[in-house]
Formats: C-alpha cells, structure tokens, sequence
C-alpha cells in the first residue's frame, strides 16, 4: 500500500483516535505521542488492514488498549500528574471567559469517572458511535455498555447539578 | 422544541435509551437557542461535547520520507568516518625493523645522489648555455654599430 492511499484511509479517524487518547491520557502531550505510536503501529501493519472489517474500530480499539497500557505502567511507576490543558476553540472571547468556567467544570466531573465510563461517554457522547460500534470498539456486550453509559451520564447530571446549586457557576 | 418533550428525551438520556437522533436533538436544543432556567445545568453538558468534537490532531501523520534519508545518510556517513579512521589508526600496523630502517634510509640517499647528480648535469649544461649567450650578444652588439 502507497504512503498515499494508507494517508487516505487513516485521515477520516486520526481525530477521533486523539480525542480519545486525550480523554483517557489527560496531557495533550501524551496524546499527540499515543496518537503517532498508534498510526506508526498501522503503517507497519499496512499489509495486513485489509483482513480487517472495520478498520476505524480496530483502530479505536488499539487505541483503547495502547491508553490503558500507558496508564497502567504510569500507576506502576507510582506516578501522579494533574493536568489542565484544555484547549479552547474558535469562540468569540466574551463566550470564551464565560465559557470556560462551565465547560472546565464539566471536565474536571468527567475527568472523576472511572476510566471505562471515560471510554464509553467519549465514544457515545463526543465521537457519536453506536451501541453496536461501541460495543465491538470495547469488547463487552451493547445492553453492558447501555448500563454503564447511563451510570456514567447519571453521575455527571449529580456533579453538575451540584455546581450549579452552589452557584459554582 | 417543547420543554416537557426535552424533559422527557433528557430522563430517557440519563437511562441511555436514547438513540443517536434524540442526541444529536438534544445537543441542537441545548446549544443554538435560550434553555429554561432549570435546565441550564444541562447546556453546559451538551455545549461541551459538541466543543469536544472539534478538537483535531495537526501533528504529522508519518514521519516524512526525507527524515528517513537523512537518518540513512547520517548513519552511512558515520559508518564512512569509522573506517577511515580505523585504517589510519590501525593498531595492528607493526614497528619497522632497524634493518629495514637503514635499508631505507639508504635506498632514499641513493635516490637523492641520482637526482643531485642529474640537476649537476643540467647546471652544467647551462654554464655552456651562458657562454653562447654571451658569445651572442657580442656578435649582435656589433651588428648594431
């Protein structure tokens, strides 16, 4: 396969395997290095991504993996970062400031899940994949995921609302 | 939208029985027009996910094929260096022998006495040279007058 083609067939998800890195890695940085390794990962198996049916959920899945991986040796290392690199996007600056203050706090509330509900809100809620994608992306069964989506929407509406009772907003 | 219909979709949301449509629903409601008091909390939530969505990756793709070469090269410089620097350093050359030293101490001399010798003949020659030009200018002087 040409450097061109294999380019063409890996451009439509790269986004989508960063968010999601950056969902369970937490540092751009990190993120940006999970998202190369992974892409290198399927130049080198460039012969073989035929075999495959779905080549954007094979590569959701290794990213899964290759995330987990990372944070699992991270945690052996006995390693703590706190990170709060949130990019802002395109918004007028007025939006932007207001902005801000609600959406870091709907971050900090889904940076608190467990690693699986980060997973499976960032599949569903951001990328939109559905419970059958989802499904083959994670490897547990779509009622499952059905289960743990609704556990992980349900904490984030307590969190939230909380803030808002506060007037943390 | 009606409101009691957001509220319903968004209890349906919390269960995870929504499907795509009701959500991407949702997010339009929620993100392009005025929410009623007790639902902000939510516009926050959907307003989130679709600002997520946009975020890309701008870093390059594959290393590009130069950086390769210039990795080859550097490596195949390298390599280059090593040698040369092996043969000219080389360890394993041994010491020459006294004998060999004065063998060639006295070839070179002799080598030295027969180019002495040949530019003696040629200073020689030009000794006689000096003589006919002089004898020359002698004749032609006289010509002259």
């Amino acid at each position: 396969m040409q450097q061109s083609a294999f380019l063409h067939l890996v451009m439509p998800f790269k986004d989508k395997v960063f968010r999601l890195a950056k969902r369970l890695l937490i540092s751009e940085a990190e993120a940006e290095d999970a998202t190369q390794e992974l892409i290198l990962k399927l130049w080198k198996n460039k012969d073989n991504l035929d075999k495959y049916r779905n080549i954007e959920a094979y590569a959701m899945t290794m990213t899964k993996n290759y995330c987990f991986d990372q944070l699992k040796s991270k945690r052996a290392d006995n390693l703590t970062l706190v990170h709060s690199n949130y990019s802002n996007t395109d918004t007028p600056l007025e939006r932007v400031v207001e902005l801000r203050d609600s959406v870091d706090s709907v971050h900090q509330i889904i940076e608190c899940l467990t690693e699986q509900q980060k997973l499976i809100i960032q599949l569903r809620d951001i990328e939109e994949y559905d419970f059958e994608e989802i499904a083959e992306i994670v490897g547990i069964k779509p009622t499952a995921i059905r289960v743990t989506l609704s556990r992980a929407r349900k904490t984030v509406r307590e969190q939230l609302i909380k803030k808002h009772q506060y007037g943390i907003n | 939208m009606e409101s009691i219909n957001i509220e319903k979709l968004i209890e349906k949301y919390f269960e995870g029985n929504t499907s795509l449509e009701d959500e991407a629903n949702l997010r339009k409601f929620f993100t392009t027009q005025e929410v009623p008091v007790h639902l902000e909390a939510y516009q926050d939530l959907f307003g989130y996910f679709k600002t997520k969505r946009l975020e890309t990756f701008e870093k390059q793709v594959l290393p590009t094929k130069k950086n390769v070469f210039t990795f080859r090269g550097l490596s195949i410089a390298a390599s280059i260096a090593l040698l040369i620097g092996f043969f000219i350093l080389n360890p394993f050359t041994k010491e020459p022998s006294k004998e060999e030293l004065v063998k060639n101490y006295q070839t070179a001399q002799q080598a030295l006495d027969l180019i002495s010798e040949s530019l003696n003949k040629g200073a020689f020659a030009m000794a006689q040279l000096e003589e006919f030009d002089r004898a020359k200018e002698m004749v032609f002087k006289n010509n002259d007058k």
